[in-house]
């Protein structure tokens, strides 16, 4: 590669006018390829080229869900560790870039681009599919392995250590002028502690860094991380390994229990103060304070027996015990047929919405309810309309059901239940309705089913069921 | 001095293989150690893959805090309307993905042999899903979608439509994805391959 470079920049430069020597020389900008070429050779470029693709890669597979999310949303729910990738994407593209521009910190970028691209797999989709971890990892070694050669005008510092080496600035003068190559000797002890700080930094990362070590289960992750400092520093030092790897597990267990007798007696004093004050004053009273209003208010209202009282307190129930927000899209459930057991109406009740406002909605029981035949529940909102279909919809337990109206045919004779009409209707079939046998509708049509179960099943007995966008 | 420099380009680098041995070694050890931890479900891994419909299948889906809404996610051909299911923790048998990644198609395999695959505050936008059954206990349907609390820290915009459970199970789940994202995932037995379908 280099020898052809060479070859080809000197077969090139003939081409080049005479006047543009001083100027190519000086190192002044030179028009096209050659400048592009000259400027390549001065930096590690293939390795930053490396460490900035594999950014982008892994920045670009959660990127578009992150934004139609709302980042700050998905923080909040999946925890940091969901845009984890996005922030190792970010950092990536700053290594590959910053050992462009500054080739002297090389090492740092290189090692910082290795130790990301390994991190990038438990943290973001599996290293972006392996293919930024390997990206990552081969541009990372590229940066770190690079080395200038000839005469150097881009600064050449020997390689910048963690421990400070000199007190030049990295990137000022080269401290070693006359060789400009490694001495042979050198490298050997100092470049081993570099690769000892990789599996170290790695190691101290995953630990502390990873927040799904700590949600696994105790029983899983223990093992993991001590399998994993044992064979990081199996694979980068034999002998400083057994020395930490044995006692990091044993680590945990006791430095908790120093750790919590230090802090509790000088906390414990207050707080078992505070516990038990506090504790039955704060849970005492509120318990206290609901019953009394919610057996009341039915107390109270019950003897008085007039019509409005009672309309009050069903209102009341209705609200507060569903604890349901009607929404504001349109939905309809169809079904050839209903059957119900224990099926009553139980008035009509407010159901708030989100806006605040409320919908006036009957409100059903039943024990169970199963909707069979072409079971549709189409949802409309925002111009598409969610269908999900099956051949049976069954509600077993508890069954409560809101809806603003309801439709079908009962024993042939066509029906349609709406707020306002569900009482004069229910007067003439009630004895049926209410009756404890099963009670079959069919052609059945529910709008704005809202409503609670203790259990529904979609396809009972592997019937199927499916979910259609239109 | 010219003529020295244009026949030796300005600072013209090379690769020191001792040195990128050096660092290429360890490194691929400790990936190797990961690759192999996570493949045993040992170590949990974050993901968050969106910006194309791709294939998620699983033989049985059991999930406990469940939410299901509309919503829509941003794709390369603009916006789409998706059911956005998110569950609190679920764990998934059989479950077969395939991705597209630079115009190479992956096939990610996990949780066949016995112990499924786990995931914590999952967030699927699905634009179809199919399945034999599904079974839900604590079922509200009907719900404002801005008001749903099975699954804390997840809900949709106020004024649509969702539905909660307590828990959900669902048995040869097909589902066609937008967006799969998930806080973390143990993949035991996991297996990745190029091209094929689930």
């Amino acid at each position: 590669m280099t020898t052809g470079d060479s070859a080809k920049n000197a077969a090139r430069r003939p081409l080049l006018p005479g006047s543009w020597r001083p100027a190519w020389s000086a190192g002044r900008p030179v028009p096209g390829r050659s400048a592009f070429r000259a400027w390549r050779h001065g930096r590690p470029f293939a390795g930053g080229l490396l460490l900035a693709l594999a950014g982008i890669e892994l920045l670009a597979i959660p990127l578009s869900g992150v934004l139609s999310h709302g980042a700050i949303k998905l923080v909040v729910y999946i925890g940091i560790g969901g845009v984890f990738g996005v922030l190792i994407g970010a950092l990536l593209i700053t290594a590959g870039i910053a050992v462009w521009v500054n080739p002297g910190h090389r090492v740092f970028y290189g090692v910082a681009g290795v130790v990301l691209g390994i991190l990038s797999f438990p943290a973001s989709n599996l290293g972006g599919f392996f293919l930024c971890m390997l990206l990552a990892i081969i541009g990372g070694s590229l940066a770190f392995a690079w080395t200038p050669a000839g005469p150097a005008p881009v600064p050449y510092p020997a390689v910048p250590d963690a421990t400070p080496p000199d007190p030049a600035p990295p990137g000022a003068t080269p401290p070693e002028p006359a060789a400009g190559h490694e001495p042979s000797p050198g490298p050997p002890p100092r470049l081993w502690w570099q690769a000892l700080a990789l599996p170290l930094v790695v190691a101290s990362g995953m630990a502390a860094g990873h927040p799904g070590a700590a949600a696994a289960p105790a029983a899983r992750s223990q093992p993991s991380q001590t399998c994993i400092l044992g064979l990081i520093c199996v694979g980068s030092s034999p002998t400083p390994t057994p020395a930490p790897s044995s006692p990091t597990p044993t680590c945990l267990p006791t430095a908790l229990p120093t750790a919590l007798p230090t802090a509790l007696p000088t906390s414990l004093p207050t707080l078992p103060a505070c516990l038990p004050t506090a504790l039955p004053s704060a849970t005492l009273p509120t318990p206290s304070l609901p019953v009394p209003a919610g057996a009341g208010v039915p107390g109270a209202s019950a003897p008085a027996g007039a019509g409005k009282p009672a309309a009050k307190a069903k209102a009341k129930s209705s609200t507060a015990g569903a604890g349901l927000v009607a929404p504001a899209a349109t939905s309809v459930i169809t079904a050839d047929s209903v059957s119900m057991t224990r099926f009553t109406y139980q008035g009509n009740v407010k159901l708030p919405t989100a806006s605040g406002a409320t919908v006036t909605m009957m409100k059903f029981t039943a024990s169970s309810l199963t909707l069979s035949g072409h079971v549709a529940d189409a949802v409309t909102e925002a111009g598409t309309t969610a269908v999900t279909s099956s051949p049976v919809m069954a509600f077993n337990g508890n069954v409560v059901l809101y809806a603003t109206r309801l439709s079908g045919r009962l024993a042939g004779v066509p029906l349609t239940f709406t707020p306002d009409t569900v009482s004069s209707v229910l007067l003439t079939v009630a004895n049926v309705l209410t009756s404890n046998v099963p009670v079959t509708m069919t052609s059945v049509t529910t709008d704005q089913a809202t409503g609670t179960a203790d259990s529904l099943v979609y396809g009972p007995g592997g019937g199927g069921f499916s979910v259609v966008l239109h | 001095m010219s003529t020295d420099r244009t026949s030796q380009p300005l600072t013209h680098g090379r690769i020191k293989w001792r040195r990128l041995a050096l660092i290429l070694i360890p490194a691929t050890v400790i990936m190797a150690t990961l690759v192999g931890l996570t493949a045993n479900g040992a170590i949990a891994a974050s993901m968050s893959v969106s910006g194309q419909e791709f294939l998620v299948t699983a033989s049985q889906l059991n999930g406990t805090g469940f939410e299901q809404f509309g919503g829509q996610v941003t794709g390369p051909a603009g916006t789409k309307p998706v059911v956005v299911s998110a569950i609190h923790r679920a764990t998934l048998s059989h479950l077969c993905q395939t991705v597209t990644v630079g115009g190479v198609t992956l096939k990610l395999t996990a949780g066949g042999h016995g112990t499924p695959v786990s995931a914590s505050n999952l967030i699927v936008d699905a634009s179809g899903q199919t399945g034999s059954e599904a079974i839900f206990h604590n079922i509200t349907i009907g719900q404002d979608s801005g008001s749903l609390t099975q699954d804390p820290g997840a809900s949709g915009p106020a004024g649509g439509f969702g539905q909660e459970a307590s828990s959900v199970t669902i048995n040869n789940l097909v589902q066609h994805t937008w967006l799969t994202t998930a806080g973390t995932f143990t993949l035991p037995d996991l297996s990745l391959g190029f091209g094929g379908t689930c």
